[in-house]
């Protein structure tokens, strides 16, 4: 044998391609292959293949093997598939069967923190699909001490949960509770920022402003932690705006990337904190935990530059650090005309660069002229609220347009098997939308949030599944002509699977129906909120521009 | 209208315009703004299309072993999977399988798939209908560069060949054979 192989590797070492041939084999394999190998390929198709077709085939393996420890890692694997396919309660029950103590099954290598993780991702995906309690009851199955990552993604999911139940305090709670223990930084960007607003929304403002101002000074990199980044600046600036804390705001609003997905929001930020009084320093407070490890005084004062109190020397237990620090001020001119000729700038970059059929840039759009007529120059005045509701008006026809043609329900090819992922674009064709920068911007605002992405994944699964049903049914049908051996046993079973098929495509229809409606009901209320918006703008640049005309005919010549 | 007038209506304007802007901003940093109705509405079709996908696995199962049954009897039914040891990364890259000089099944293997079947993964080739009797089998491995050639002798009852990658002497990657009875 060995001589066989050796020969072999010369043959190979040497590049000849030649037939190597084996005449018996060469390997002993294990007992009970046959059922080690479909377990294997079960393995196999729960890496490769799609969710559906491996779920499957898990259903074909006999109960009989759902003991074997290869079995149970590849019943978990698919558990995690099912996850992602949105089949929740199943994975839950495989979670509950499989993960109660996968040692025993599944010996000490699998450890406890892939366990907690696998509920964790869990315990998100119930959240995703809007079920907060099942969210909650598969964050009680983790356990033990968690990873500072985990325990920090456990703690973020936990702020979501409340946050979108309203209960902002609860949301607060568990954040003191982290901090007891860590260092808020070491908490992930997008728990601090969804304990900022929690902060923020239940009066805390010194606190929710020093989580916030954590977020939108941290050094991220990658678009999605420079996006949280940006949207904690922009969170921070608007509550100064309102504040009338035009410096505070204007410092935070110029953090914001020039090339980013907040770019347009921030411009005009800006422009309305140019307008702002100035208002005083405003203070942020934040609260670290000063690990022994940590301690180093350089550090300390570099990080904190206006620390109250300082740890005490030498190792201890961990210490509460409160701090506080002053948001950087941009104080404005000194005249009201130089406020209004410095809010021009954003406003202009915005409307010459901006989404133009975003709010931002819409909104812009009506406050440069009235800032031109304030500022006394009439003739810009006048030509900027002519392009104002020239530009307005085509925005008001084309979101009509939209509501006229979502409202008439007309679908191309209803049950077309669907693209590969749920996108604004496919929607858009689907609903036989226009292609318009207002369809463009609507749709992909609506595709940002949570629910509608999750409707529309689910209406393109359906949309799968309604041909997957279809050709299944073919194929039942012509099965008896394509296989030489259907016996009258295979018969009975084939026409009772057929009359699944066909009660089961009818749900698929009906469901299909409905998830299509509702997510042109969703569709179509946003863009009537946004035409409300739209003619809100499309009256004051009326009433403005005949307000100056009015200044203009009265002014002595 | 005097200026003062049209001044104050002009302020009036620029605060709804700020109030609009602030509004927008408190609506984006929070939930999204769908109402009651519609969150309860997507909950339940949420529900309704987990259902939906749940049976339809089922049925496929259903559908898969019947057709398995009806196309491949017990008797004659022969499988082909793969698998694979510890081998260098990306040397497999293509198989073909051929039956009595005719070719039964061809596979070029993704990374995903390397990486499944040295995780222990088993990918099924081939599956097919084989009289009992001798059969001459080749199996070319990454295009024509190596071929494994054998007979298998196919007696009555469900058999499965288990082709296997792994490295042989002096870390080369070879192929070999196994053939094992399956369950009816």
């Amino acid at each position: 044998m060995k001589a066989i192989c050796k020969g072999m590797a010369v043959i190979l070492v040497a590049g000849v391609s030649l037939a190597a041939v084996a005449a018996v084999p060469d390997f002993e394999p294990p007992q009970n292959r046959a059922v080690s190998l479909r377990i294997a390929h079960l393995g196999y198709l729960a890496n490769t293949a799609p969710a559906a077709q491996a779920l499957a085939y898990a259903q074909r393996l006999p109960r009989s093997i759902t003991s074997d420890r290869d079995a149970i890692r590849a019943q978990i694997q698919l558990s995690h598939q099912m996850v992602g396919y949105g089949l929740l309660q199943q994975a839950t029950t495989r979670y509950r069967r499989y993960l109660i103590n996968p040692s025993t099954y599944l010996g000490a290598s699998y450890s406890n923190a892939q366990r907690n993780a696998l509920w964790l991702d869990l315990a998100n995906a119930w959240h995703q699909h809007g079920n907060n309690q099942q969210a909650q009851a598969a964050i009680k199955r983790t356990y033990g001490l968690l990873p500072q990552a985990l325990a920090g993604q456990r703690l973020s999911l936990m702020a979501r949960i409340y946050i979108s139940g309203g209960h902002s305090d609860r949301a607060i709670e568990a954040l003191r509770k982290w901090q007891n223990r860590h260092q808020v930084e070491a908490l992930a960007p997008l728990a601090r920022y969804n304990m900022g607003i929690a902060l923020l929304r239940s009066g805390h403002r010194e606190e929710g402003a020093g989580v916030l101002n954590s977020v939108g000074t941290d050094k991220a990199t990658g678009n999605a932690a420079l996006a949280l980044r940006d949207m904690a600046n922009l969170t921070l600036g608007f509550a100064y705006l309102e504040a009338k804390q035009g410096a505070t705001a204007r410092a935070l609003f110029q953090r914001i990337r020039l090339n980013g997905p907040f770019t347009d929001t921030a411009l005009l930020g800006l422009g309305w904190a140019d307008i702002a009084p100035d208002g005083q320093p405003q203070t942020w407070a934040s609260a670290h935990i000063i690990h022994c490890a940590d301690f180093s005084l350089s550090n300390l004062l570099h990080s904190y530059p206006l620390l109250r109190r300082l740890p005490s020397r030498g190792c201890g237990p961990p210490k509460r650090m409160d701090t506080t620090g002053k948001f950087d001020t941009v104080e404005g001119p000194e005249t009201q005309k130089g406020r209004y000729e410095q809010a021009l700038v954003p406003w202009l970059k915005l409307v010459k660069n901006g989404d133009q059929a975003g709010s931002a840039t819409l909104e812009a759009l009506v406050a440069i002229p009235y800032v031109y007529a304030t500022l006394g120059a009439k003739r810009q005045a006048s030509q900027a609220y002519t392009r104002a509701l020239s530009h307005l008006v085509t925005a008001d026809q084309q979101s009509k347009q939209i509501i006229g043609q979502l409202q008439a329900d007309t679908t191309a090819s209803p049950y077309a098997t669907p693209a590969a992922e749920a996108t604004f674009t496919w929607l858009k064709q689907r609903w036989n939308l226009p292609d318009s920068p207002a369809v463009n911007g609507q749709l992909r605002d609506m595709m940002n949030r949570a629910r509608f992405h999750q409707a529309a994944r689910n209406l393109r699964d359906l949309l799968a599944l309604h041909g997957q049903l279809q050709a299944n049914s073919q194929q039942l049908a012509g099965l008896a002509s394509h296989a030489p051996h259907f016996s009258s046993a295979l018969t009975d079973k084939q026409n009772t699977l057929l009359q699944q098929a066909s009660a089961l495509q009818k749900r698929t229809t009906t469901a299909i129906k409905q998830l299509d409606t509702y997510l042109r009901d969703v569709t179509l209320t946003a863009t009537n909120r946004y035409q409300n918006k739209l003619e809100i703008f499309i009256s004051h640049a009326r009433a403005g521009r005949a307000l100056l005309f009015e200044a203009i005919n009265s002014s002595p010549q | 209208m005097n200026s003062h007038t049209a001044s104050a209506s002009l302020r009036w304007c620029l605060l709804t315009a700020l109030a609009l802007a602030v509004t927008s901003t408190v609506a984006f940093a929070g939930p999204s703004g769908d109402s009651p109705h519609f969150k309860q509405q997507f909950r339940a079709l949420d529900k309704q299309v987990r259902a939906i996908k749940a049976d339809t696995i089922k049925l496929q199962a259903q559908l898969d072993t019947l057709r398995e049954q009806a196309q491949y009897p017990a008797r004659s039914r022969w499988i082909v999977f793969v698998t694979s040891g510890k081998v260098a990364a990306d040397s497999l890259q293509s198989l073909a399988l051929s039956v009595d000089g005719h070719r039964v099944a061809s596979h070029d293997y993704s990374k995903q798939e390397r990486k499944a079947l040295e995780d222990q993964g088993a990918q099924r080739l081939y599956i097919g209908n084989l009289a009992n009797g001798t059969h001459h089998v080749e199996v070319a491995i990454n295009g024509k560069q190596r071929q494994l050639t054998f007979d298998v002798n196919k007696s009555t009852g469900p058999r499965l060949l288990e082709l296997h990658w792994y490295s042989g002497q002096n870390d080369q990657p070879q192929m070999r054979h196994s053939g094992h009875a399956d369950t009816p």
